[in-house]
């Protein structure tokens, strides 16, 4: 169990090595390569959440080796897992090889098409179990290349620009947190002598006020790390990558970006910006929190008017990832909560519906919601799969989603009741827009005469969107599984920000009655004299 | 003269006398035997990293008369210099076949320019730092012109002539100024007399114009803005394999001299250069990046990305603390695999003629020829500082050089240039990958160039990975700077 975390990571790199030494020409080699590879690091986090303690705080199956060194700074290998890392790491290899299997439509270049899904979910796994800034950054960094090829060579007509697009913003982003974490880095060192990348030994030492943070430029940190996980959130209007990216993108690699990609950001910022800047994350709250709810909404009116599945799909992520934005800095439990569910929730709902988006394309090469209508007729067990992710996705009682936005929801509402209105507003919205799309997807006549011959999901369909959906209802029905293991890591997560906002709420009360005027009957108690 | 101590300069011993060689047999073997000048030359530079290596390493002593230094310093450079050798001749020597080159000149010349080099980075004398120079610049202008039928190559030999004689002149004024104020051109007398006049008075000005003189003059021959301007018609008319050179090994001689000067020779509390060449660094990197955007032609692009890889040498210069001059040295290895590897690639696929080197002709090649697109994107991508690569491991610490002086104004205008040239190498990739082939063509890769290629690449992602045995080789070359 020393290794479990090495081994997760790095499993998938394993058999994209491997990939590079089968022919080029044996296709099912290739595919079969990939998802056992991707099948592997899967057993092997589900074996991690078996030894996995909930009752701790602490990071768990921690790995600390020297990776290297310039004169006495050192660069550590430092993996660990908490409770919040933990699932994202299962979405992730949960995710990964559904989406090796419904990459069949490939028939380019199979071979370096698959190497780049599996460097992909090695990068990706990295950033979840990063300890030390730069070895964080390192992962967070190498997973824009193989997106950048998926989207660049497999994509569809505008693949390029996306691509390109893709890279450039997220590394915009990224380079100036590498500045703010090089500054931290020698900030720390100036004060308490300590050369350190570990994210504990940062965190710790803030806590303790041995590090303390000139206010300006703890802002300026809190921005150069948020900027970077609000463009891979994406935060409003930070977003404008994401259309393009996640329309472009083959099937399974917009399954990628949104079902976990989007989470990075998410992650960041629960995992670095609270606990590391916690007075400029309360004192930025209410800015964060008014992008997010413009997200939300925006996102969602956005998708209403889309004629494109794929599209519409693409713009529901930004709405919902405003939800998870807004749980995080509603900074309690519950909002933080319903938060990473709302991760996991995303990555399943929004991951399953770019599945059966690109199942419809493979067949009618067309997205358009014009194009279609009816299609329930002739294709009754795709429909029924597709009504339940749609019902997942808006948050019906019973399935995952639900779980999700209402601890969001609460958790906005106990921070401030103006949040929680606009956000449940937005609920409404995305039943509007989902419900709205499939109606004329699937219900009614058949109006075009290619969607006659549509042939219904096969085997190797429905084996992708199965698991899927039972994930979707045991979240929806038992919650507590994931919740539970959560809750001690989002505490710990949370206690920077919370201990702000206390001593905020304390000196407000105290500023509050020295600001009171002196009670009147004292004024009358002093005696008079005449 | 006790001091006269041939060991002291062995590697340069070698170079010269197999370039003699190369240069005396060449007619008598005459034009049926072309690998023999490569061979000969692959021998040179192998036998003189060994030289290199057997040189008894010591910091404080000189030789001949107080002008030869056998430090850390100067051996790390000289091993490196002579491993751009080799790689240069291995690359180059199907290309020569190729265009019916003259091998043995181009070879004798190499080798001569190498010892150039050599002379400038062990010199602890003004005067044998400008011969050091001088050999180097009169081999390359040649060799840049060695394409005698070519206009281009023409062109860009007398465009570097003209310009190097003119910074060469600039430089030796500075010299001369500096002789007489100090009267001696040796680095430890004008030390002494730098520090002398400090103590009592203010530093004379004949004194500060010398050293203001010969700063620019390096800044020419590194192609720093605002001395940058000569630089991309030099490098697109040279025959590719010399771009590689040029961009890369003479380059870093300057570098290395200059830092020399800089942190050897001139006194501490001078702070005025520092000012100066923050500025133009930071104008270097986003001149050099801006302008890279819109070329068409890789080997032009290539060349506005090395003056602005001159400007991130620069951040580890105006840092001046231990890591940014580790990371100099560092970033000179990292620097040399991958531009080396990029123009190896780039002239095995510039076709019979040396003209196949727009984007245009690299439209659909990835998939055509994976064995040459990925390695060049490998490049490409260090050449971007993206992570695992050694490319990234030496941006890394030359902006962590900038933030650990508080310079954070300057590490975000560097980090903020650094995602421009994202822009230019991935429309390489784009070109490679996401477009479709124009046709088959036909390219043939000589084994000593895929042997290039392929170690390239390997480094570059074992000195990304694993990095600490050369940041410490570098530390350990860079220490007789820190501790005057």
């Amino acid at each position: 169990m020393d290794v479990i975390l090495s081994l997760i990571i790095f499993l998938p790199l394993i058999g994209a090595i491997m990939l590079l030494f089968v022919p080029r020409e044996s296709i099912n080699t290739h595919r079969g390569v990939a998802l056992v590879s991707s099948l592997m690091a899967l057993v092997a986090s589900l074996v991690l959440w078996g030894h996995f303690n909930p009752a701790t705080d602490a990071f768990q199956f921690q790995e600390f080796t020297e990776w290297f060194q310039i004169g006495t700074v050192k660069i550590h290998y430092f993996l660990g897992v908490d409770g919040i890392s933990l699932f994202l790491v299962i979405l992730t290899t949960f995710i990964t090889p559904l989406a090796i299997l419904g990459s069949w439509a490939i028939r380019k270049h199979v071979r370096e098409y698959m190497i780049f899904m599996l460097v992909l979910e090695t990068g990706i796994l990295g950033v979840f179990l990063s300890l030390d800034l730069v070895l964080f950054y390192l992962f967070w960094e190498i997973m824009l290349i193989p997106m950048y090829f998926l989207i660049g060579v497999w994509g569809s007509k505008n693949r390029v620009y996306a691509a390109v697009k893709f890279f450039i913003y997220t590394m915009a982003g990224s380079l100036l947190m590498l500045v703010g974490i090089l500054t931290l880095f020698y900030l720390h060192a100036e004060q308490t002598g300590i050369q350190t990348f570990s994210f504990l030994q940062l965190r710790d030492a803030l806590a303790a006020g041995e590090l303390v943070l000139p206010h300006q430029a703890e802002l300026l940190l809190f921005l150069a790390f948020g900027l970077a996980f609000a463009i891979k959130v994406p935060l409003f209007p930070f977003h404008t990558w994401l259309p393009d990216a996640h329309v472009e993108a083959p099937t399974a690699g917009s399954v990628i970006l949104a079902g976990v990609l989007l989470k990075m950001g998410t992650y960041g910022l629960l995992r670095f910006c609270l606990p590391l800047f916690p007075n400029a994350s309360v004192e930025l709250a209410p800015w964060v929190c008014t992008l997010a709810i413009v997200g939300i909404i925006y996102g969602a009116l956005v998708a209403m008017v889309q004629p494109d599945v794929k599209k519409l799909v693409a713009y529901s992520s930004v709405s919902h990832l405003g939800y998870v934005v807004l749980g995080i800095f509603a900074f309690n439990l519950i909002g933080a909560q319903g938060a990473t569910y709302q991760m996991l929730n995303h990555g399943l709902s929004t991951g399953a519906l770019f599945l059966l988006v690109g199942m419809i394309y493979d067949r009618r090469h067309t997205r358009l919601i014009a194009d279609f209508g009816g299609l329930a007729h002739r294709m009754p067990v795709f429909a029924t799969f597709f009504m339940i992710i749609t019902l997942s996705s808006i948050g019906l009682p019973g399935l995952n989603g639900f779980v999700g936005e209402i601890l969001i929801l609460q958790g906005a509402f106990l921070d401030n009741i103006l949040y929680g209105v606009l956000a449940a507003s937005g609920m409404i919205l995305s039943a509007v827009y989902m419900l709205w799309m499939y109606q004329r997807v699937f219900l009614g006549k058949i109006r075009h005469a290619e969607n006659e011959a549509l042939t219904d999901l096969d085997l190797r369909e429905k084996l992708i969107l199965t698991p899927i959906v039972i994930m979707v209802v045991w979240m929806g029905i038992y919650s507590s599984t994931f919740l539970r293991p959560m809750d001690r890591s989002l505490d710990r997560a949370l206690a920077g920000v919370q201990a702000v906002r206390a001593e905020d709420t304390v000196l407000e009360i105290r500023e509050a009655r020295l600001e009171q005027p002196i009670p009147a009957h004292r004024t009358e108690a002093v005696p008079q004299n005449d | 003269m006790s001091d006269i101590s041939f060991s002291a300069i062995l590697p340069e011993l070698i170079l010269c006398i197999f370039g003699i060689l190369v240069m005396v047999l060449g007619p008598f073997l005459g034009r049926n035997s072309r690998s023999f000048g490569g061979t000969l030359a692959l021998l040179g530079f192998a036998t003189s990293i060994v030289g290199a290596l057997l040189v008894p390493e010591s910091a404080g002593k000189l030789f001949f008369n107080g002008m030869v230094t056998t430090d850390a310093f100067s051996i790390f450079f000289r091993v490196l210099f002579a491993a751009i050798g080799v790689v240069m001749t291995l690359g180059s020597l199907n290309y020569l076949h190729r265009l019916k080159l003259p091998t043995f000149e181009y070879f004798a010349l190499l080798l001569f320019a190498s010892a150039g080099m050599n002379f400038m980075v062990l010199s602890t004398d003004l005067l044998l730092t400008f011969i050091g120079l001088e050999i180097l610049s009169i081999a390359t202008y040649v060799l840049a012109g060695i394409r005698r039928d070519d206009a281009a190559s023409n062109e860009s030999a007398i465009k570097y002539f003209f310009m190097g004689s003119f910074s060469s002149a600039i430089l030796l004024y500075g010299v001369a100024l500096i002789y007489g104020s100090a009267h001696s051109t040796s680095y430890q007398a004008i030390l002494k007399h730098a520090a002398a006049v400090n103590g009592q008075q203010q530093i004379p000005l004949l004194f500060l114009i010398g050293f203001g003189l010969i700063i620019v003059g390096f800044c020419f021959k590194v192609a720093v803005v605002p001395f940058q301007v000569w630089a991309p018609d030099v490098y697109e008319g040279a025959p590719t394999p010399i771009t590689g050179f040029l961009s890369v090994a003479s380059k870093m001689a300057g570098f290395a001299a200059l830092i020399r000067i800089l942190f050897q020779v001139l006194p501490h509390d001078l702070p005025q250069w520092v000012q100066l060449l923050v500025v133009s660094s930071i104008l270097t990197m986003w001149i050099g990046n801006l302008s890279a955007l819109t070329q068409t032609n890789i080997k032009r692009m290539l060349a506005y990305s090395s003056i602005a890889h001159a400007g991130y040498i620069l951040i580890g210069i105006v840092a001046a603390n231990q890591t940014g001059i580790t990371a100099i040295l560092y970033y000179a290895v990292a620097y040399a695999l991958m531009n080396l590897g990029a123009f190896t690639i780039i002239t095995i696929l510039s076709g019979r003629d040396d003209r196949r080197v727009t984007l245009e002709d690299y439209k659909g090649i990835g998939f055509q020829y994976p064995q040459l697109s990925f390695p060049l994107t490998i490049c490409l991508i260090s050449l971007a500082g993206i992570p695992t690569t050694a490319g990234f491991i030496g941006k890394f610490f030359l902006f962590s050089a900038a933030v650990e002086e508080k310079m954070y104004l300057l590490a975000v205008l560097a980090v903020l240039a650094a995602l421009v040239s994202v822009y230019y190498y991935l429309r390489v990739v784009v070109y490679m990958f996401m477009f479709e082939p124009d046709g088959k063509r036909e390219v043939r890769i000589h084994p000593a160039a895929g042997v290039v290629v392929l170690v390239c690449c390997l480094l570059i992602f074992w000195f990304g990975l694993f990095p600490t045995w050369l940041l410490e080789v570098s530390r350990q070359a860079v220490i007789l700077f820190l501790h005057p």
